[in-house]
């Protein structure tokens, strides 16, 4: 088998996913035609070699529709004969076309190829693809079907995590942020989004409130409660029967942010890596994703995880460094108490709560973040994994060259 | 045409006066045939240039031959039956001519749906105008294309709420919702209004035939409908746990049918009800509440001792547990999820906590201690608001966080499942006994009925003996004997009890 070497990677800054969201003026295949120019430009391409494009998107739907990886491919005026594809796992989309690229390489079809995503979800909208999952009655019956915050909620229920817990979590992930930022750690993967004009769109994370406490977390209503009084927190009991109420502890300060970006992450054998004269960032020791029971939906990473490491022929203090999605700050603290982790490796730049989750490009960001930390720090092995829809988990295991 | 069940002349005008005979209170095979072979005629008669359907006595009081859709065991059986009218309704639907139904008196369900299909409905307003719609949740959904039609005639979210109530509409009402189409306020009006329609509308057809119309209105993903279905599906499965499925089954063949055209919803709504005939749920409730027998002859003290001793019962299994180590949320969800009124600790309280001693035998000391130990400190149950749950004013809110102090659940507990065979079980025996303690009751059919409309045992079995009988007589034996032997002789089953299940 082929080794799958990650040369590069970049991603935009995090934009507010609203209205007045900064990246709200940029269409979505332009955000992912920015990435795929950055790794062309950085990285001296012939885009001639490059095999394909992976691209993780979740509502691929509207300005996103019609595979918007060979569109960006196009829009990024790369070689014709590039293609594209679009992939859809829920939350671990970004982290899935990254696997996709590597199993390509890995497996000799690749020589070179990019993984990554884009979502710009202040233009379409969380939950605009609908799906027969949550729609169709049949489904939604026979899966227990609840929204994903009931699940947190739930998840936090049983596992005894209360609000101070879970608030607690969001404080440190916007101090880490916030330090992150001032230390300039994020330098050497974000790329500023700027106009035709070469003006400058964006180019920080907009979203993060560095001076959250837990007074202000305090004050902020539980988001799903009123959800969960209209036949979801019973339909979490029928499952759970153990749990006699849901504690509704999940807010929008504890939660992931909505927000838009797009990433991506080159990945090539070594023949690439002497042509370009590449240096070999890292390397992709193995990956995995896993199903898990669909109600309580978010106990996946740790299995994932787990599953990863067992193909890797590693334990988990083998591991150096880990991004664990902040998708819900409950879910980070079942995937810490599952493997016995310590906090003081995972996250340690902040996550999504105080940065953001742009659905289809999170799993690649959090892959560059990780591996750029691991070379400030000098460390050798970083885990990465999401949490996903319907009951998933995703997780890729990189080790510094 | 003289017909059994329809009668049938093309007056001066051609148009085809179509007159259901109300002596076929039930859709039958025979009334079926009769149908098909009246809509044959109007389609093979080129010369016709409308159709208006009345009913001779006014009423639409139609219902299925429930006796003979039950007879059907085999599914090709039910599902040629089925579709065999709804083709034909089908048939005369898409005739291109228009179709008038004239409408008077009471109209239910079965009814409804065979004036669906026409194009053009006109009520008499008078006080005796009335559409009686009946909750499917016990029953069957609509099979003539009901499910189909309705929705896309007064939208998703009233034909929905119309299945699922025991509403009664005016004539008014039903035009306000657009389920008809014109009122009238005197009888001879009607036919006036009928031929009126057919002079203006020498083409007819339903509006979701009609190309021309499109509407995003009955798009299931449209963002205002994807939302009403998500939530829909949960509040729908909350209040039904996992029984009643023509509930389910009726919200499935909305959604599907909507996804596609009417030919393929048609075809949609014929599987699922084929199915649900089928159902061994479905079924138990049919056979219990069909034959329009009564509870009326049962004296009320008789029904209030079943009604005590089976709640005390209940309450008493469920302290029961707690004893044996279930937690208490637990218990409580299995109750809930078997459609009992309410979990047994909750009974326990509504019922004073008291209530329980009356159940006990020699080998639950410790339950007698237990409810002891609650009354010493005052926790007597809802009347002082503190129970094995605490109150505010009467309204429930959360389970008396001590009860774990004072009976710490084991560490591992039983399945979900486990518990609502013994709550079943244990219910079921306490009937038995009191049936053949009592004998006011002879017919254990009676006795199902009285279960469960005055009782509270869950509905969807269709009563003690009908489950029992269902689910297996030796197999309830069996189970009953091991449960007495580990939890003591109330689930011991009386041998008269067995042969009235034997002959039942």
């Amino acid at each position: 088998m082929n080794e799958a070497l990650i040369f590069d990677t970049v991603r935009t800054p995090r934009g507010k996913g609203k209205k007045s969201g900064s990246l709200n003026e940029v269409a979505p295949v332009q955000l992912a035609a920015k990435v795929l120019k950055s790794l062309e430009s950085r990285n001296n391409l012939n885009t001639e070699d490059v095999d394909d494009v992976v691209l993780g998107c979740v509502h691929p739907i509207g300005e996103q529709g019609a595979d918007i990886a060979r569109t960006a491919v196009l829009e990024a005026n790369w070689h014709q004969t590039v293609s594209g594809v679009q992939v859809d796992r829920f939350c671990a989309s970004g982290l899935e076309a990254v696997n996709i690229a590597a199993a390509q390489v890995m497996s000799g079809q690749s020589s070179l190829s990019v993984g990554g995503g884009v979502e710009s979800m202040s233009r379409v909208p969380l939950g605009s693809s609908g799906g027969a999952w949550m729609a169709d009655p049949t489904v939604a019956y026979n899966s227990y079907f609840v929204p994903q915050g009931i699940s947190a909620d739930l998840l936090a229920t049983k596992y005894n995590y209360s609000r101070n817990d879970v608030d607690s979590y969001a404080v440190s992930s916007q101090k880490r942020a916030s330090e992150a930022w001032k230390d300039n750690r994020f330098k050497n993967s974000i790329i500023p989004v700027k106009d035709q004009n070469d003006l400058p769109i964006l180019e920080v994370d907009e979203y993060m409130r560095p001076d959250t406490t837990m007074q202000s977390l305090g004050a902020l209503d539980p988001s799903f409660e009123k959800m969960g009084e209209h036949g979801f927190d019973d339909i979490a009991i029928l499952k759970y029967p153990e749990i006699e109420s849901i504690k509704h502890v999940h807010h929008a300060g504890n939660s992931s942010g909505i927000v838009d970006g797009s990433a991506g992450v080159l990945i090539g054998n070594k023949e690439m890596a002497d042509k370009y004269n590449l240096k070999a960032r890292a390397r992709i020791r193995s990956f995995a994703s896993i199903g898990s029971e669909p109600t309580i939906m978010l106990t996946g990473p740790a299995d994932s995880a787990e599953k990863a490491l067992k193909k890797a022929n590693m334990n988990v203090s083998d591991i150096d460094l880990f991004e664990m999605n902040e998708a819900f700050a409950a879910v980070v603290l079942r995937f810490m108490e599952a493997l016995k982790v310590d906090h003081s490796k995972v996250n340690v730049n902040g996550g999504a709560i105080a940065l953001g989750h742009p659905l289809g490009a999170t799993g690649a960001i959090i892959l560059g973040t990780v591996l750029d930390e691991l070379e400030r720090r000098d460390l050798s092995t970083g885990l990465i994994t999401l949490c996903v829809g319907a009951g998933m988990g995703t997780a890729t295991i990189i080790e510094r060259v | 045409m003289n017909l059994n069940n329809i009668k049938l002349f093309v007056d001066e005008h051609n148009v085809a006066n179509l007159s259901l005979q109300s002596n076929s209170i039930l859709i039958n095979e025979e009334f079926i045939n009769d149908f098909i072979e009246a809509i044959n005629f109007i389609c093979n008669n080129k010369k016709i240039k409308g159709v208006i359907i009345s009913s001779d006595q006014g009423k639409y009081d139609y219902d299925y031959d429930l006796n003979f859709l039950l007879s059907l065991t085999n599914a090709k059986a039910i599902f040629d039956f089925i579709t065999k009218f709804s083709k034909t309704l089908r048939k005369l639907e898409t005739i291109g001519k228009p179709i008038v139904s004239l409408i008077e008196g009471e109209i239910k369900l079965c009814g409804l749906e065979i004036i669906l299909h026409s194009h053009y409905r006109i009520a008499l307003d008078d006080s005796k105008t009335n559409f009686y719609f009946k909750n499917i949740k016990y029953s069957l959904i609509p099979s003539i294309g009901g499910s189909q039609r309705l929705p896309r005639l007064v939208g998703i979210n009233e034909s929905i709420n119309l299945f699922l109530s025991n509403k009664i509409l005016s004539a008014e009402e039903a035009l306000k919702i657009k389920l008809i189409d014109e009122i009238v306020k005197e009888k001879e009006q009607l036919i006036n209004a009928a031929r009126h329609y057919i002079v203006n509308n020498p083409v007819s057809l339903q509006k979701w035939d009609n190309k021309k119309i499109q509407s995003n209105k009955l798009n299931p993903f449209s963002s205002q409908n994807l939302g009403y279905f998500i939530s829909k599906n949960a509040s729908l499965h909350a209040n039904t746990a996992d029984h009643y499925p023509s509930v389910k089954v009726l919200i499935s063949s909305i959604y599907e049918g909507l996804n596609t055209d009417v030919n393929s919803g048609l075809k949609i709504e014929a599987r699922h009800i084929t199915w649900l005939i089928q159902n061994i749920e479905t079924r138990s409730m049919i056979e219990t509440t069909i034959l329009h027998k009564s509870t009326e002859k049962i004296q009320e003290d008789i029904i209030q001792k079943f009604k005590s001793s089976f709640e005390e019962n209940y309450a008493a299994e469920g302290v029961r547990l707690l004893i044996n180590g279930v937690s208490a949320p637990l218990i409580e969800n299995a109750g809930k999820r078997l459609d009992f009124n309410a979990g047994p600790l909750e009974i326990a309280d509504s019922n004073e906590i008291q209530c329980v001693i009356n159940h006990l035998d020699s080998t639950d000391a410790a339950v007698a201690s237990l409810i002891r130990s609650m009354q010493k400190i005052n926790r007597n149950g809802l009347s002082n608001d503190k129970g094995f749950y605490d109150y505010k004013k009467g309204i429930k809110h959360n389970i008396w966080p001590d009860l774990i102090n004072l009976i710490p659940p084991s560490k591992i507990q039983p399945s979900i499942e486990e518990v609502e065979t013994r709550l079943l079980y244990s219910s079921i025996n306490n009937i038995f006994y009191n049936f053949i303690k009592h004998s006011a009751i002879k017919d254990p059919k009676i006795c199902d009925l009285m279960l469960i409309k005055k009782i509270g045992f869950p509905f969807w079995t269709g009563g003690a003996f009908n489950w029992v009988k269902k689910y297996g007589i030796d197999f309830f034996n069996k189970k009953s004997n091991e449960y007495s032997k580990v939890f003591g002789s109330r689930f011991v089953v009386n041998p008269d009890i067995l042969k009235i299940l034997k002959s039942f």
